[in-house]
């Protein structure tokens, strides 16, 4: 990386194609204007709150600690990325699978910026020699967990389902219990959105009556707020603006997965969602900038209900009422 | 006190970490990542706060960083297709009545996503901070000329992208 502070650090375009663009740059305005436009109105999309001097020093003081100098003024460093709890915070029953896990990184260090002062290379981790004993016994050990395994492990799984359900969750031997749940019906690459209960007993192995199942409900939380749905409602992800730019869409009714990021197409769809394209769902959304009520686009009837922070919006049927799934908001 | 006002490191957080977090924002397109990148800027930036401050560049610095992050975050990730943020986007277009109108500005923040990160760190110091090209190439450590190349670049793209409606 160049120096950018020694005298000659306007150079070639190493690229070849900047070299003339002062000139090229001025027939630009309306695209320059759009990304004025477009970078001054998401600046603001989040709220970021003001930080602690004090918090960053303990955590330098900690990571210090952690590369094993406490040489304050070591240019190199070896960092744990935090996890920031505003995520958290924002979403406290997002899945556990939707919040980065601490990871150790190693930041790059702009240290030319200071034009050669302090200069240091990012200081390695050192590995560790293993010793020779140390792979006997580690083979030793694989000697004895194959066969063993092979003795144990393999009748229980001829034997077949032996093992609850939830044990086996528990166990770490099968997916959660809210996968096994949505998997069936869910969209393509949906994700379960939120945590999720069954109202029924998932031990339960007799066949409960068509009845019974109808009624049945889970209840689906999310930022906070609750909210009972059919248990036969799967989990998938609804239809947004670039609705025309997707070849499938959910078939059955379902709860949005709308915690999870997705990419979101650049096309332009003209038109709301064809009613064919549409199906009784749930879907979350922050309540900022949205209103309480109802409206019909296509054959759907849109209901909005603010419970908390969270606007809750049952798509569905003219005639069905709302209220059935809307009246069992509940924050906590 | 810093050529910039700064009396010392604390006064710089307080005073510029609201604004180096929406820039960070606008570099990752994620709000954690830009919170991590903040957080990683400052931190490395403490036990040189006066080697930087003697620079006279405090916030090309932080700039720096915070785009060096986002580069290193972007490159372990696999460059993976930058998504919408699960939060932030939610009220925008996700709506009960959408008004399906995808203008400009939505056009060029989509583009801003797909963009490489250098490029769309260009973009930002260029059309939200206003920064000269000199000083764009401080922050990201390159020649002018390459920050001029980067900006271009991603105009044409936006043109492109447009389809030349106008």
């Amino acid at each position: 990386m160049s120096d950018p502070f020694r005298p000659d650090a306007v150079g070639p375009d190493p690229q070849g194609s900047g070299g003339d663009a002062a000139g090229e740059l001025a027939d630009f305005g309306l695209e320059a204007d759009a990304f004025r436009t477009a970078l001054a109105g998401h600046a603001t999309d989040v709220g970021f709150r003001e930080l602690d001097p004090s918090a960053l020093r303990m955590l330098a003081e900690v990571r210090a600690k952690q590369r094993g100098t406490a040489a304050a003024d070591d240019l190199s460093l070896l960092t744990v990325a935090p996890v920031s709890n505003a995520f958290v915070e924002g979403i406290s029953d997002a899945p556990l699978g939707s919040i980065a896990a601490p990871a150790v990184v190693a930041p790059v260090e702009p240290s030319d910026v200071l034009a050669g002062e302090g200069r240091a290379a990012v200081t390695p981790l050192r590995g560790r020699r293993r010793p020779v004993l140390a792979w006997l016994a580690a083979a030793a050990a694989v000697l004895v967990a194959v066969p063993l395994g092979a003795v144990v492990i393999l009748p229980m799984f001829r034997a077949g389902s032996a093992m609850p359900v939830s044990s086996m969750a528990a166990a770490g031997g099968g997916e959660p219990a809210s996968a096994r749940q949505s998997a069936a019906g869910a969209a393509a690459g949906a994700t379960p959105a939120a945590n999720e209960t069954d109202s029924t007993d998932q031990n339960q192995s007799s066949p409960a009556s068509t009845t019974a199942a109808a009624s049945a409900t889970r209840t689906v939380k999310l930022g906070g707020v609750s909210v009972d749905v059919p248990a036969t409602w799967t989990t998938g992800t609804a239809l947004g603006s670039d609705w025309c730019a997707y070849s499938t869409w959910p078939k059955e009714p379902f709860v949005g997965a709308e915690s999870m990021a997705r990419p979101t197409a650049s096309v332009k769809c003209s038109g709301s969602i064809p009613g064919d394209r549409q199906v009784e769902h749930l879907e979350w959304a922050p309540a900022t900038g949205l209103k309480a009520g109802s409206v019909t686009r296509n054959g759907w009837v849109y209901t909005t209900r603010i419970v908390a922070k969270v606007a809750l919006t049952y798509v569905h049927r003219p005639g069905v009422d709302a209220g059935r799934i809307l009246d069992t908001a509940k924050h906590h | 006190m810093t050529e910039e006002g700064y009396e010392s490191f604390d006064d710089y957080v307080r005073r510029r970490s609201v604004a180096l977090q929406r820039f960070a924002y606008l570099v990752t397109h994620h709000r954690e990542d830009a919170l991590d990148c903040v957080q990683d800027a400052l931190v490395g930036l403490l036990p040189k706060w006066d080697a930087v401050v003697r620079s006279g560049h405090v916030d090309a610095y932080v700039n720096r960083s915070i785009v060096n992050a986002s580069v290193s975050r972007w490159r372990k990730t696999g460059r993976v297709t930058p998504v919408a943020d699960p939060v932030a986007d939610w009220g925008r277009e996700r709506t009960p009545d959408p008004t399906h109108e995808v203008d400009d500005a939505d056009q060029a923040w989509r583009l801003c996503r797909d963009l490489p990160p250098l490029q769309r760190a260009a973009v930002v110091l260029r059309f939200y901070h206003d920064l000269p090209f000199a000083e764009i190439a401080l922050a990201l450590g390159t020649t002018e000329a390459t920050a001029r190349s980067h900006v271009f670049r991603a105009l044409a793209a936006l043109r492109k992208s447009l389809g030349g409606e106008r």
